[in-house]
Parts: C-alpha cells; structure tokens; sequence
C-alpha cells in the first residue's frame, strides 16, 4: 500500500470515528441497538447535499446534524411513549425516512456536489491564505478531520462527566436505579438517541462534502461499519474509562479502514466487505457464549473421563 | 407525614388470577416514625410499598406526603422525596460506574442542585463536596472512602447495599421505604447493614417504613410494627406494646389468624 492510501484511509478513519461515537452513545451507553442509523445516515447526507449545492456549507452541516437528531428523537418517542420495540422503533423511522430523503433530494437518488464550495475547500482556502507550504496544504482535509474529531472527542468525555451524562450512562446500566434517583428515564433514553444521531448526521453531512457525492444508499449497514470499529478498537485499546473508550474507537476507525484498503489491495472482491464485517461483529459478541460452551465440555468430560 | 387513606389495588381484575393484593388499607405515618411491617409472602408488603413509591398506580384512595397528593405523581418525581431500597443489593447502584459518579448522581437530585447550569455544565463535585461526600461515607466503617474511584461492581453485595443506603439518604428524604433491604446478605453483614441503617435513621430523624422476614428483627428495631395478612393490615402495636411483645406472641397471633383462614375455607366447602 502506498502513503496515499494509507493516509486516505485514516482519513477515511478519523471521518467515520464521528459516527462511532454516535453508535457508542446508544449500543454501548444506553445498551439500545438503534437501528435508525442506517437512515438518519442518509438524512444527514442528503440534507447537507442539498444546502451545499444552495452554497451554504457551514448552515449544511447544521441542518444535517440536526435533521438526523430529530430521526433520533421519533425513534426514542416511538420507543419510550408509545412502547414500541426498540428494534422495531428504529426500523418505522428508517423506512419512512427513505421517503423523506427522496423528498429532501428533489426526487433523485443521487446528487454531485462537483465544483461546490464545502468545509473542506473553505479550510483549504483558508490554508492558503496563511501561506503554508504545500506539503500542508495537500494534508487540509486531514487536518480538518482530525480537529473536529478532537473537539468531538472533548466535548463528549466533558459531557459524559455532567450530571446528565451520569445519568445516561446510569440509565443503559440499571435503569431502576435511575428511576429511583428521580430521574425521568424516558426523556434520557429520547436524550441520548438524539446525541447519538446527531452524531451521525454530522458524520453524513461531512461524508458527503469529503465525497462531494450524494446517494440514497449511502447509509445501508453503516451501523455494523460503526459497530465494527467500536469493537476493534475496544478489544485491541481497552475501555477502562469514557475517555479510554473514545479514544479506542477512533484508532478501531482507522484499523477498520486500513484493514478495507489493505483487502481491497490484496484483490478482494469489495461485495464481501460487508459480510466479512457482519461475521467478526457476530463471532465478537459470541465469544463470551461459546467459552462457556467450551467450559461446560469441558466440565463434562473431567466428570465423565472424556465420554 | 405520610397518610394513606383506604388504598386498594387489584391485580389481573375480572381473570381467574385476579388478586386483590391491598384492600382498603389506612395508614397514618407521623414524621420521625420507623414503623416495621412483617406478614407472609403475598401478605401485600411489597405492593404497599410499590404503591407509595409509585411503581404501581394505585385504583382506589388517596396518597398524601407532607399535604402533597401523589395519587397520579410519576414515579421520578416521587423519587426526589422518597429514597427506597430492595433487597437486591445490585438494584441501587450503577455497577459500571464509579462510587463517586454513583454518590454525585444520588446528590445532586436536590432541587436546588438541579437548574439546567448542574445538569449540562456542572462538571464532577467540587473540593468541599467531595469532602462531604468523603466524610458521609466514612460513617458506614466500609472503608469506601479510600477506594472512590473504584467501580461499584467490584463491590462485595453488603458494601453495595450500604452504599445505596448512603445514596437514599444523602439528601435526607421525607420518607424511607426498606424492602427487606438485608435478607439477600449474609447474617454478618446484614447485622452491620441494619445497624448502620438504624443509625442513619436516628441521626437524620427519617421518616422510615421498613418491611422484613425477621420477626426479631421487626420487634428489635423501630416505634412502630404492623402485621399484614392477605392485602390487609392485621394488627397494628404502638412502641408501647411492642416493647412488650416476643417472638411467641407474634408467631401465636399468626397462627391464630391461620387457624381462622383454616376454618373459614372448611365453612365454605
């Protein structure tokens, strides 16, 4: 692999580590597999596709963000209020926003962002006119990442250390306790599925600038992606605290696109990526199951004399 | 003050399970009050409880704490006057979570400490609180104080317990529900659990209904004792009587009643 792709693929990396951090909120915080994801993704992206085109990048990825946060929040109402399966939940608000995102598209599946001004190409001009040699010059869009993923990353290590952070990461560990504490579960788990997508959505919107393309597809299985980096880095990094754990992912982002490039490189076919990422998120989860399986064999076969 | 007035709750209504887990039950708890309550399983405790706490609505009646009804109150919102503990010492604390992020989250659910400035910028507890946080917990002789930013789940299940006692209390409630908040501990630890628990009690003056399986335990600690049976409050004995009550007694006065619900069943038959 060569230094460009390396380096484009921790770019890759640090870019998706924004959507981790989301998918952190609800899979591991709040323990709810939220399977809105896939289509607040798209929401996101279509969102900030459509204000960029208007020449709006900065109002894109707001609008973005925010169109995904309030995704979030129909799933969380769906689930909370009206006890919906939170499965479930995530799928109606998934489904009903590939209408939305249609709409929001104007009809098309698909928008170029060719020739449009972005984040990106503003902070390349804005490189420039400091005056920084192009060696920099040619890294912009690293270095953009890598701030935002910075101020994301002490953003929420700061949140989740305030009240209301307690009492999400309270609420996904013992929710009776919480309950008990006088804390209205329900607005937290609406909460913390609003935080989680927002995340998501300003993931998608900086996506799309970064691609400068739009698609209705983009978002099919990005939560096992997010999902997949979350347990790379967590297995290789550790999880001792929340600051730990944020860490882990964006070096488990990286891993995880290096470790495509790398496969890719190799000659793989790309079609198998995704069931390739399915199997090591299933066999993760496993493991636990299987040792005890392997445990009681065991067990089995000392009492037995391996009968 | 708490007073409960003609409460009744009907489970499964208008089914072949239907239970009328309370009936008609009054109750008046004066502030400063420890009242213990015994009866055997399906007397009703629990669902008492439960109903003051607000896990379960109730059908019939009227619940008022301090002149305030609770009737339709959420649960959360009477949380912030009710501290209550189970008997599963793994129910009252976040286990993932350090001691301190589990003390700062019971703390800080005071209203004075809960302004939307607390909730989103206040950032851990500051110097002085956690001195106090310190000194609280020192008084449970658990040695928790020194291993603050340990997670809860290391815990054995008696330290946990005491520790959710301290968390019930910090603020001190108006009311305490105890649900039998000792007998999954072993008969050392639930010992120093309950002396630690009558402690805090008499120091603070909380108000405090505690159910238990312990007879001994129920005529030990206390002001007050009532006797359960069937949704029902059976008897009901002042500090006075009760000072003067035993074991024998109480086991005679259920065996009595027993006998009745004996009798009773062969004149239907």
């Amino acid at each position: 692999m060569s230094l460009n792709t390396i380096l484009g693929a921790i770019e890759l990396g640090l870019l998706f580590s924004i959507m981790s951090f989301g998918i952190y909120i609800t899979f591991k915080v709040l323990d709810f597999p939220d399977l809105t994801v896939d289509g607040s993704f798209t929401a996101g992206a279509v969102t900030s596709a459509v204000l960029s085109i208007a020449g709006h990048p900065y109002l894109a990825i707001l609008a973005g963000t925010l169109v995904s946060c309030f995704a979030g929040m129909v799933t969380g109402f769906l689930h909370t209020k009206m006890k919906v399966n939170y499965i479930l939940a995530g799928i109606l608000t998934m489904t009903g926003l590939y209408s939305i995102n249609l709409k929001i598209a104007g009809g098309t599946p698909n928008l170029s962002l060719f020739n449009v001004s972005t984040i990106f190409t503003e902070f390349h001009e804005l490189l420039t006119s400091i005056g920084l040699p192009s060696q920099v010059l040619e890294r912009s869009n690293l270095i953009l990442l890598l701030l935002i993923v910075i101020a994301c990353m002490l953003v929420l290590n700061l949140f989740f250390k305030t009240q209301m952070g307690l009492a999400l990461r309270a609420t996904g560990n013992n929710e009776e306790m919480v309950r008990a504490s006088s804390i209205n579960t329900d607005a937290m788990k609406i909460t913390g599925l609003a935080l989680a997508n927002a995340f998501v959505g300003l993931c998608a919107a900086i996506y799309t600038q970064h691609q400068t393309f739009y698609d209705i597809s983009q978002g099919i299985g990005m939560m096992v992606v997010a999902l997949t980096s979350i347990i790379i880095g967590e297995t290789v990094f550790g999880k001792r605290t929340v600051l730990n754990s944020l860490v882990s992912i964006v070096l488990g982002a990286m891993i995880y696109r290096l470790l495509l490039s790398f496969a890719l490189a190799q000659g793989m076919d790309p079609n198998d990526w995704k069931l390739l990422c399915a199997s090591l998120v299933a066999i993760v989860i496993s493991i636990p199951t299987i040792k005890l399986f392997i445990e009681k064999r065991r067990k089995r076969a000392r009492r037995y004399g391996g009968k | 003050m708490l007073e409960l007035k003609d409460i009744s709750i009907t489970f499964n209504e208008n089914t072949v399970n239907e239970k009328k887990a309370l009936q008609h039950i009054s109750l008046t708890v004066n502030d400063g009050d420890f009242i213990t309550i015994i009866g055997s399983n399906g007397a009703g405790k629990s669902t008492l409880l439960n109903c003051i706490s607000g896990s379960y609505e109730i059908d019939e009646g009227q619940i008022i704490l301090n002149g305030k009804h609770m009737e339709y109150m959420k649960e959360y919102n009477r949380a912030k006057k009710i501290g209550r503990l189970f008997q599963d010492p793994l129910k009252g604390t976040a286990p993932d979570m350090s001691i301190e992020e589990n003390l700062e989250l019971a703390y800080r659910r005071g209203n004075e400490q809960n302004s939307l400035y607390h909730r989103f910028f206040k950032i851990g507890l500051t110097k002085a609180e956690r001195k106090l946080m310190k000194e609280k917990v020192s008084l449970l002789g658990l040695d928790l104080e020194s291993r603050f930013a340990s997670k809860v789940g290391l815990l054995s299940g008696g330290q946990r317990q005491a520790l959710t006692l301290m968390m019930a209390t910090i603020n001190t409630p108006d009311l305490l529900l105890l649900d039998e908040h000792t007998a999954a501990l072993d008969p050392k630890t639930a010992k120093q659990v309950m002396e630690i628990t009558d402690q805090l009690i008499k120091d603070e003056k909380i108000t405090t209904i505690m159910i238990t399986h312990n007879i001994a335990q129920a005529l030990h600690y206390g002001n007050r004792l009532i006797m359960m049976n069937e949704g029902k409050i059976l008897y009901e004995f002042s500090n006075e009587e009760k000072a003067k009550l035993t074991i024998e007694d109480v086991m005679k006065l259920y065996q009595q009643k027993s006998h009745n619900d004996f009798s009773d069943s062969m004149l239907l038959d």
